[in-house]
């Protein structure tokens, strides 16, 4: 099976500071995986260069057989730590925007989601709390049927509650064709959600296995093993 | 897809510029009902009615007021479209906004040339608002006769030499359109370098604007004393006068469009190749 | 019940514990259809890969049958799930009588607590 994500000798710097070196690995179709390490390792470098938002150095990265750009932001669907929705633009019109340009976005899914949350689509961010506004991003991102999502701490910042419906959401709108990279530091939370873990440590990836490859064979969750690996 | 963007783009900058004019229309009504009231006082049996404080207050003082927020506003007019068209690209294309731009399925030059069309199109109407409030203003005291002697003067002027006189208009119009392109652009085009730093980048881009000015200053400068020493000393007689004013505009306008042309090149380069979002 | 995943190991198979406990109880009737792997994997909050491994196992087991697009049934042999039931009761009674002696019982006392305990009485 080809991979979906094929990540080859990538180098990245930002100046003196070398946030990714030489990092290799791939993404099959219908995974969900876990991009761990801690703050500064290059998690999010390796995101915004999958989306487009940066270029690399060095190295390659292609998804489903394109080089990064129009072809892959197609299939591609990025929700990125922070707010990039436009705060006074009410839901409705944003999710109008989404289709407009969005091939795959499903508007039913997105107004049926929101309904779910009691999120009015009249309202704009401006009126929401932290926790909605990330929700709603969410939403939309989800709402892509996309071949790749690539989610970005999806879960920091937000209530427990907020944390398991961003999940649950995560898990209902998986389909075997597609695949989802998710980076966090908070394992426990993600860990059950899982299919494969990469941790990621000074811009090189030093361990890719299945989640059930390491209970198995370590006897310990990712977590665990994860404190073990990074500890100070 | 620019049809997409153009779209919204208009959509979300008209929700700034409607209130401007909206503004500046009432203020030029204003200015105009309380000039007209001025020089009418005589005609208005109203203000006879009145002692002659009042009559004052209503005519002068808010004449003057009047005039006073006039002129603010003309002010705030081209300086608060340019301000606000700058702001706009720097906010969608550089801050967190530009996560979305950019992983949109749309060329990094179709965004560029998004925001310039939808600069152009506000500057021109700004241009074209104050024009005619002016008209507005003068409208009744003599605007019609003046255009009209405006006209016989120019055809008298250009009597013999109708082709270059539409070459000079011409000429004219294109160094509008230029500078309605090249201004948003040398701004875009900073804020494009200022986003390579990683650190700063804000201060980056005004540093880079700050020295394009200077640039663009100093070239000026060499040029017209070049184009005097050279090109005037030059005993060349023309059958036309309007000629070398043709030439000198020709000039002047090959130059910005090579400038325009340049900005945008390094504009696209920048944020299809460099691209360094925070 | 709830689904009480341990961190420490493989999540796929305690999944299927859990399942397998549904099936033999008959929290899940015979014949009866599954919610769809999704809805399964949502409500334990796994992956739909970590679910389908588990589901995996119990059609490798006999004891359900995925018809196509029809969905995943319990399978309808009483039989099966009967023996099904013995093994874990026989498994969790040979795992008690291994947790009383290492407390230090023999059979006879372990018996002697067991009697008292259902006969309700202070233990």
């Amino acid at each position: 099976m080809n991979p979906l994500l094929n990540c080859v000798h990538v180098t990245k710097s930002f100046g003196s500071f070398t946030a990714l070196s030489d990092l290799s690995f791939q993404i099959y179709p219908g995974r969900i995986v876990g991009l761990l390490g801690p703050n500064g390792s290059g998690k999010s470098t390796f995101m915004k260069l999958a989306s487009g938002l940066l270029t690399l150095d060095q190295g390659e990265i292609t998804i489903h057989g394109h080089a990064v750009g129009i072809e892959t932001k197609k299939i591609v669907s990025y929700l990125p730590e922070r707010t990039y929705l436009d705060e006074w633009t009410k839901v409705s019109a944003l999710i109008d925007y989404f289709g407009d340009f969005y091939k795959d976005f499903n508007k039913n899914k997105a107004y049926e989601m929101l309904q779910c949350l009691c999120v009015s689509p009249k309202e704009s961010l401006k009126t929401m709390s932290k926790g909605t506004k990330e929700k709603v991003q969410l939403i939309l991102v989800m709402s892509r049927d996309a071949m790749l999502y690539l989610l970005d701490e999806p879960i920091g910042g937000v209530d427990p509650a907020s944390r398991d419906y961003i999940l649950n959401k995560i898990i209902t709108n998986y389909h075997e064709h597609g695949s989802i990279l998710i980076t966090t530091h908070l394992i426990q939370d993600i860990e059950p959600i899982l299919d494969d873990v990469l941790f990621i440590q000074n811009g090189q990836i030093t361990l890719s296995k299945s989640v059930d490859d390491i209970r198995s064979q370590e006897g310990k969750s990712i977590d665990t093993l994860f404190r073990e690996v990074f500890k100070c | 897809m620019l049809k997409k963007l153009l779209k919204y783009e208009y959509f979300i900058t008209a929700r700034y510029f409607i209130p401007l004019y909206l503004c500046f229309i009432t203020i030029t009504l204003l200015n105009k009902l309380f000039k007209e009231l001025d020089l009418m006082q005589d005609n208005f049996q109203v203000f006879d009615s009145l002692d002659g404080i009042s009559k004052e207050l209503i005519t002068s003082a808010f004449r003057n007021l009047t005039n006073y927020l006039y002129a603010l506003f003309l002010i705030a007019m081209f300086l608060l479209t340019t301000i606000f068209l700058i702001y706009r690209f720097y906010k969608n294309m550089t801050c967190d906004e530009a996560y979305l731009q950019f992983t949109l399925p749309v060329k990094p030059g179709t965004h560029i040339v998004n925001k310039l069309l939808v600069a152009y199109t506000w500057q021109l109407l700004t241009f074209l608002l104050v024009f005619f409030s002016f008209i507005v203003l003068q409208a009744g005291h003599g605007v019609l006769p003046f255009f009209q002697s405006l006209q016989s003067n120019f055809f008298r002027l250009f009597a013999r030499q109708e082709g270059q006189a539409l070459l000079l208009i011409a000429l004219l119009f294109l160094i509008a359109l230029l500078s309605f392109l090249s201004l948003p652009l040398k701004f875009y085009m900073c804020m494009g370098i200022g986003q390579l730093f990683h650190k700063h980048r804000l201060l980056g881009a005004i540093g880079c604007y700050m020295g394009l000015y200077l640039l663009l200053r100093f070239l000026s400068v060499i040029f017209f004393v070049l184009y005097t020493m050279f090109i005037l000393r030059t005993n060349l007689t023309f059958r036309s006068s309007f000629i070398s004013l043709n030439i000198f505009l020709g000039v002047i306008a090959s130059f910005m469009l090579l400038l325009v042309i340049g900005y945008f090149s390094i504009t696209i380069h920048l944020f299809k190749n460099k691209l360094n979002l925070q | 019940m709830s689904w009480n995943l341990k961190t420490d190991r493989p999540i796929y198979l305690q999944l299927s514990n859990y399942l397998r406990l549904k099936i033999v109880s008959g929290c899940y009737p015979p014949g009866s259809k599954l919610p769809s792997v999704r809805e399964l994997a949502a409500k334990a909050s796994v992956s739909p890969n970590t679910m389908m491994k588990a589901l995996d196992e119990l059609e490798a087991e006999g004891l359900i049958h995925p018809m196509n697009t029809r969905g995943i049934f319990i399978t309808e042999d009483m039989e099966k799930i009967k023996k099904e039931k013995d093994t874990i009761v026989v498994h969790h009674i040979q795992e008690f009588f291994h947790t009383m002696e290492s407390i230090g019982l023999s059979q006879t006392e372990t018996f002697h607590f067991i009697e008292k305990f259902i006969k309700g009485g202070n233990l």
